[in-house]
């Protein structure tokens, strides 16, 4: 007894203690970002958040440092209904009122998903419930959006969570809660900074670190700043570019390109770690790949797994029974490349977030365009599948690096080749 | 203490591992090797789970095993592999 109340206060102090010490971790963490974000800015650089202006800015800040405040205080129960509390109230500030519009799909498909129907009808009502949004975009006045613009691309990234939500929670033996479903729709780093790599629900949850590990902190940290970094570099490769001679040309094309995507994932897993989420970057050095398929796996690993857990694994399972393993790999992964990689990302987002629904669509559908698209899934594809050897990855991981630079810069110079010179201008 | 069935499934799957990354400078495999530090793609990593689920008659069982509990492959280490095996073969009575 004695003993037991000896304990109490002890077992208190050390809670208050460990609480505390995750704010002042989190608070570490926002405040190096936000200094960081301001000498960029001071420096004529772009920081790390799409909004720039002095309210969304501040609003923003403020809004990081609540949710993280609440992530370090409040008991694990209740983080993803705060978290989902303060992002709701953040989408009508930062975005307008339209944004009013993410909170409502959020309930509707959470209504979706507990609905006794086939997965395959959840699918369809949940895009058709999607599509509403950027076909009122499409009949509407130009002008009914102007205040509202934001929403269009933190709109773009919930086709493919939804698909994704829907299909985890048909799989899983333990179904998540409505608070963590609902987090996940609206997760504050949609608002502020929108993505579209797809991140499984599950593996969200999974990689929840309440306590706020210091090297979660650090991460968060680390890949914030790289976003700027990219972000600065993307900006000086821009200027430089025209002046430059064909070779560097090509090769500062390809580095802005990855500055582009590298840094848009890496802002939004940044703003996750600090909200106690130990994800992976969804970059892993791609140019350091042995091959198309592992620089596939690199280059966008969140879209790598949405294609392989969402579509290959189950088509691959089906065609299996009918097909050699071989013909079967090969006709699964196209197919799965073409929904998950194609479809719901490379041709979605840019068709939703842009103010020309059709000519976005006539771009990202365009012959040459197309034909780019078929040579890069075959090379990812042809190598593991149709042509696959028994041992694949032979000789020196440098050596097979190497040799994946040389074939990959030769083909972006033939597609410099044919969009510069003289065949099609993009 | 190691049971006969989790030794065999263990082996079975270094084993499958340590034949496809033969000619490569890729240390030996151990339970402890991450997917993605043997450089495989996806689909090879798919096939080896396909060889191993007919391997021991499970029928689509493993593939089913696998995706009830999601995560990104390459972070999985071979023995989150032989344990996913071992769970299956279990569960079905092996």
């Amino acid at each position: 007894m004695a003993a037991n109340l000896a304990a109490a206060p002890t077992a208190t102090t050390s809670a208050l203690v460990g609480a505390w010490g995750r704010v002042l971790r989190g608070v570490f963490g926002v405040l190096v970002l936000v200094l960081a974000r301001e000498a960029f800015s001071a420096a004529g650089l772009r920081g790390m958040y799409v909004l720039t202006d002095a309210f969304a800015k501040g609003m923003s800040t403020a809004l990081v440092l609540g949710a993280v405040v609440f992530g370090a205080l409040a008991p694990v129960s209740l983080r993803a209904i705060g978290f989902s509390v303060i992002s709701a109230c953040a989408y009508p500030l930062l975005l307008g009122r339209w944004s009013v519009a993410v909170p409502l799909y959020a309930v509707v498909l959470c209504a979706l998903a507990r609905a006794r129907v086939r997965l395959r009808f959840q699918i369809a009502l949940a895009l058709l419930a999607w599509s509403v949004l950027p076909v009122c975009r499409w009949v509407l006045p130009r002008g009914s959006f102007v205040a509202s613009f934001g929403i269009f691309p933190a709109w773009a990234g919930l086709a493919y969570s939804s698909v994704y939500l829907l299909v985890e929670r048909s799989r899983l033996a333990r179904k998540p809660t409505l608070a963590e479903e609902i987090f996940y729709l609206l997760a504050l780093p949609r608002v502020l900074h929108p993505f579209f790599q797809p991140i499984s629900p599950a593996y969200l949850r999974r990689q929840e670190r309440p306590d706020l590990p210091f090297r979660v902190v650090l991460g968060g940290v680390g890949l914030g700043l790289s976003a700027m970094a990219l972000r600065a570099l993307r900006a000086w490769l821009f200027h430089l570019r025209p002046s430059l001679p064909a070779p560097l040309a090509i090769v500062t094309g390809v580095a802005s390109t990855y500055c582009i995507f590298a840094q848009t994932i890496f802002t939004s897993v940044s703003l996750f770690r600090l909200m106690g989420f130990d994800i992976a970057s969804g970059f892993r050095r791609p140019f350091l790949a042995c091959s198309f398929a592992g620089f596939f796996g690199r280059w966008n690993g969140y879209v790598r797994e949405a294609v392989m857990s969402l579509f290959y694994m189950p088509l691959y399972m089906r065609l299996r029974r009918r097909l050699s393993p071989k013909v079967a790999a090969a006709a699964a992964a196209y197919v799965a490349i073409l929904l998950g990689s194609f479809l719901l990302n490379q041709l979605l987002v840019p068709v939703s977030t842009s103010s020309s629904v059709l000519g976005a669509l006539r771009a990202k559908t365009a012959p040459l365009l197309l034909l780019e698209m078929v040579v890069y899934w075959s090379a990812i594809v042809l190598p593991g599948t149709l042509f696959a050897t028994k041992s694949p990855a032979g000789g020196a991981r440098w050596f097979q690096t190497l040799r994946f630079l040389a074939v990959y810069l030769a083909l972006q110079s033939a597609k410099w080749v044919l969009y510069h010179g003289g065949v099609t201008k993009r | 203490m190691e049971s006969v069935l989790e030794s065999s499934v263990v082996k079975a799957v270094i084993d499958r591992f340590t034949e496809l990354m033969a000619d490569t400078d890729v240390a030996s495999i151990t339970r402890q090797t991450r997917l993605r530090d043997l450089g495989l793609p996806s689909i090879q990593l798919v096939e080896v789970l396909a060889e191993l689920q007919d391997r021991f008659g499970l029928e689509d069982r493993l593939f089913t095993a696998f995706l009830s509990d999601p995560g990104p492959l390459h972070e999985r280490s071979v023995d989150d592999i032989a344990r996913l095996v071992l769970a299956t073969v279990t569960a079905h009575g092996g």
